[in-house]
């Protein structure tokens, strides 16, 4: 980082706040149409009922079910980087938090909708919510679907407090270099901080208290969404992995979302690639590698148990995912997340902008046809034959899940514009490194 | 001073050789371990003894390889902090081999604790994998190709080192001078030797993953044959990392002062294998929660007996809770004081605690299921032992502990005893 200086992380992220250009409104404005789809095909599902998708009895779970774990898992990799590697003192967090952070935050709105669109009637969710009422009804707190609640509302609390904290003293340095109504606003958003000896002392204390905090929750959320399935009995949610595999699940798919974001962001703006060297992202691809190799462990012993234990059930529905009706969604997920990060075992793919870029795709996709396949399949497939069903996904909800990824880069779209997406104290940080010189390369 | 100097002082202050007392005391230890196996295993109730040969090899060898990982995993990750106890890490690893030569011992007494080994009561649908030929098999295998990859790891993490304490200070022994057959320019012989663990290390971390969910399962899990948990071989190899994480916290309690290595290992450094101990012990109560929970609440036949076995039942219940706080309670409490971590004869209570709790782990995930094989070939009425810490027991814990010593001290006494030539070991704040 030797051409970087503090004044050109100032100029090189103040430059990314400058009012948007045509090419980010002519983005804007595809991604307001996607947005706009999602909200007709809503519109028309409060307006129809459920008919218009695909569920079914006995798939009573299906897209709307897989998108929410789908974007609980992209959420995990902000915290997982912002705190985790912040406790563990990994030093390529730094490029690349601030950005995964508010991947987090947008990806728990995102997934937060899900639960509200499946209900069906919508205008109930706060029945979802416990509070004294005059009627005596109470939520049932021995469903995993309620831990959900408090679990996913919890998450998202924290990790937009910890995403606005890490933004104070950046706020600052904004609100120095500009003026007028913006200064105000963004005066108003920094809490005041004026960088001194003592505000830096309490604020490093208190970032580092969040991060503790913060920790624990990278594993609960996904143990709990992953319960939602494990607590049940049927063949192929019952199984005890299930925790600690959708975390390394949701990681893996979390890292992937940030290289998919960060690699146009780093191209779009200048100066950039100065900021996030290409050792960052290389980082980012063997945090891939590794939680690929525990998904796919997972996968086997999956199977390996199911084999094992010798009950027919088990036996059955783990037939039924390769070799069923199925099976393209399940030799998807197997390839896009199985295979198709094993290229990244080489340092010239892993260090080949575009080979990353495509890889991140493909496991975007792998891991959300994995969440499809566990929600679909083990309901297609259940104890009793003449209870088996199929399921095909309508129009109603493949718009939704453009709605969603609209929403999705809607709002990361804002941030780019009206927040740093780099942590400029934190980089400037590195530049004169109180721990990390301790070794010349 | 120079580099080389400031290495050549460090290796003086850290050569050591076992004493002659501690050393006949660990032969003793052997002894009397060898003589309560074979007391026990020729005995009225030789069952007992081949229990604890179990329950010990899979304590011990969970920390071999759990010890050597904590090595392969700076390596990966190019962690500075960890460099100093790179070589205790290694040294843990000494003890595989033993191991391995304890497991080949236990195909012998497979009998006693395997159900599956008899015709009759083999479940049949499980008959494909739980037969004896193919078990030995797997085992043998994998255990090998393992146990080649450490070798492979370690001889080039050694072999710098050694190369460059001959240069310096003319060290030579016999076990020493094998890795360094051939030795050329020593920057050129770093970078190679770096360069070859970079996929070795990884091959090993992956080949360990197996190994350890291959041990939980066939040597732990399929003594009730019934049972079936996905989360079991995770359960082992995070165990293993706790009791790894354990021994590195003592080892270095002690070399910090005794072998002079004030500075490169520090107090900054002494915390954080406390808090890796504190953190290993939370990933433990979460997995095993997350299995406790997911079968309590599915509350199916073929999975709740082992549960009601071990925290219902009259003769074991109890010792699930003494784990849960011995496990959890105690290092979550103890250890989140910076102080506690920060003091050697602080943190090694509770590093202590850990290694105690996971052996009584070990014990309570074996002898159990060995008791309940008892009363069903005992037939109706039979009731469970319970609890009996016994002779052999406490014999041959000894022998195998003393065994792992040894291994790990004259593996020590070989070797430089850090990893003087890796520039991620410097003196902190002394660039």
């Amino acid at each position: 980082m030797s051409n970087v200086t503090y004044a050109s992380i100032n100029d090189h992220i103040l430059h990314s706040l400058k009012p948007p250009g045509k090419s980010w409104f002519a983005s804007m404005a595809v991604i307001l149409t996607m947005l706009g789809m999602g909200i007709f095909a809503f519109g028309y599902q409060i307006r129809h009922g459920l008919e218009g998708s695909g569920i079914n009895n006995p798939i009573g779970w299906g897209v709307y079910i897989t998108n929410f774990v789908f974007w609980v898992g992209i959420a995990h990799a902000g915290t997982l980087i912002s705190a985790v590697l912040f406790l563990v003192r990994a030093p390529f967090r730094t490029s690349i938090y601030r950005a995964a952070e508010a991947m987090t935050v947008f990806a728990v709105m995102t997934a937060g909708l899900f639960p509200l669109i499946h209900i069906g009637r919508v205008w109930n969710f706060y029945f979802l919510i416990p509070y004294p009422n005059q009627r005596l009804l109470w939520v049932n707190f021995k469903s995993p679907l309620l831990w959900d609640v408090f679990a996913v509302n919890t998450y998202m609390s924290v990790s937009i407090l910890f995403f606005l904290v890490g933004l104070v003293p950046d706020f600052a340095v904004i609100r120095d270099e500009s003026k007028g109504l913006k200064r105000i606003f963004y005066g108003i958003v920094s809490l005041g901080f004026r960088g001194t000896n003592h505000e830096w002392v309490h604020y490093m204390r208190a970032y580092l208290l969040f991060a503790a905090i913060a920790t624990p929750l990278v594993f609960s959320v996904h143990s709990i969404v992953s319960w939602d399935f494990a607590m049940s009995s049927i063949p192929g949610w019952h199984t005890t992995i299930f925790p600690p595999y959708f975390v390394a699940g949701a990681i893996f798919s979390g890292c992937a979302m940030v290289l998919t974001l960060m690699i146009p962001l780093r191209a779009i703006f200048p100066g950039f690639k100065d900021l996030m060297p290409m050792k960052d992202l290389e980082a980012m691809a063997k945090m891939i590698l590794f939680t690929g190799f525990v998904v796919t462990y997972a996968y086997s012993i999956e199977f390996f148990i199911a084999y094992y234990s010798g009950a027919r059930y088990e036996r059955a529905l783990f037939w039924f995912r390769p070799f069923g009706e199925l099976k393209v969604f399940f030799f998807l997920m197997v390839f896009c997340n199985c295979v198709a990060p094993l290229p990244l075992w080489m340092k010239s793919i892993r260090t080949n902008i575009p080979a990353l870029w495509v890889i991140s795709i493909f496991i975007n996709i792998g891991m959300w046809m994995e969440r499809y396949n566990i929600v679909v399949t083990s309901l297609a497939h259940d104890f009793d034959p003449y209870a088996w069903g199929t399921y095909t996904f309508e129009w109603v909800e493949v718009w939704i899940t453009i709605g969603s990824f609209g929403w999705f880069f809607m709002w990361f779209f804002i941030f780019v514009k009206i927040m740093p997406s780099m942590a400029v104290a934190e980089l400037k940080e590195a530049l004169v490194p109180p721990m990390r010189s301790a070794h010349h390369e | 001073m120079t580099r080389n100097e400031e290495m050549k002082a460090v290796l003086e202050s850290t050569t050591f050789k076992l004493s002659g007392g501690l050393r006949g005391l660990f032969v003793l230890f052997v002894a009397i371990g060898l003589v309560g196996f074979i007391v026990g295993a020729s005995g009225s109730h030789p069952h007992l003894a081949w229990q604890a040969l179990l329950t010990n090899t899979v304590y011990f060898g969970g920390i071999a390889f759990g010890g050597l990982m904590f090595s392969v995993i700076w390596h990966i990750t190019d962690a500075n902090w960890g460099r100093p106890y790179k070589r205790f890490s290694e040294a843990l690893g000494a003890f595989a081999p033993i191991a391995g030569l304890l497991y080949l011992v236990l195909f012998f007494g497979a009998h006693h604790f395997f159900q599956w080994m008899d015709h009759d009561k083999v479940i049949h649908s499980k008959a494909a994998w739980l037969n004896f030929p193919f078990f030995v098999e797997r085992n043998v295998i994998l255990y090998v190709v393992v146990l080649i990859l450490a070798f492979i790891y370690v001889k080039n993490s050694l072999r710098p080192d050694i190369g460059l304490a001959k240069k310096l200070n003319n060290f030579s022994n016999g076990f020493a001078d094998k890795f360094v057959s051939g030795y050329g320019d020593q920057d050129a012989e770093q970078k190679a030797c770096k360069k070859k663990n970079d996929r070795i290390a990884v091959l090993l971390a992956m080949g360990w993953g197996l190994l350890s969910s291959l041990i939980a399962f066939d040597w732990i899990m399929s003594i009730d044959q019934e049972w079936f948990s996905t989360m079991f071989g995770v359960q082992y190899l995070a165990a293993s990392l706790i009791t790894g994480m354990a021994c590195l916290n003592l080892i270095s309690g002690v070399a910090w002062k005794k072998l002079g290595l004030d500075g490169y290992i520090n107090t900054s450094r002494h915390h954080d294998t406390g808090k890796f101990i504190f953190a290993f012990c939370l990933l433990f109560t979460y997995m095993v929660f997350s299995q406790v929970l997911v079968i309590w609440y599915g509350n199916i036949p073929e999975e709740t007996p082992y549960l009601l076995l071990r925290m219902h039942s009259h003769e074991w219940g109890w010792l699930f809770w003494v784990l849960a706080v011995m496990i959890f309670l105690v290092p979550f409490f103890g250890l989140m004081p910076r102080t506690v971590c920060n003091l050697p004869w602080a943190s090694r209570i509770f590093a202590i605690d850990v290694l105690v709790a996971i052996w009584l782990e070990k014990y309570f995930l074996i002898a159990p299921s060995i008791q309940e094989n008892m009363a069903d070939a005992a037939g109706v009425g039979a009731h469970l032992a319970g609890f009996q810490y016994n002779i052999f027991d406490f014999s041959i814990t000894l022998g195998v502990l003393g065994a792992f010593l040894l291994s790990v001290f004259w593996f020590l006494s070989k070797v430089p005893a850090v990893p003087i030539s890796d520039p991620r070991f410097y003196k902190e704040g002394h660039h």
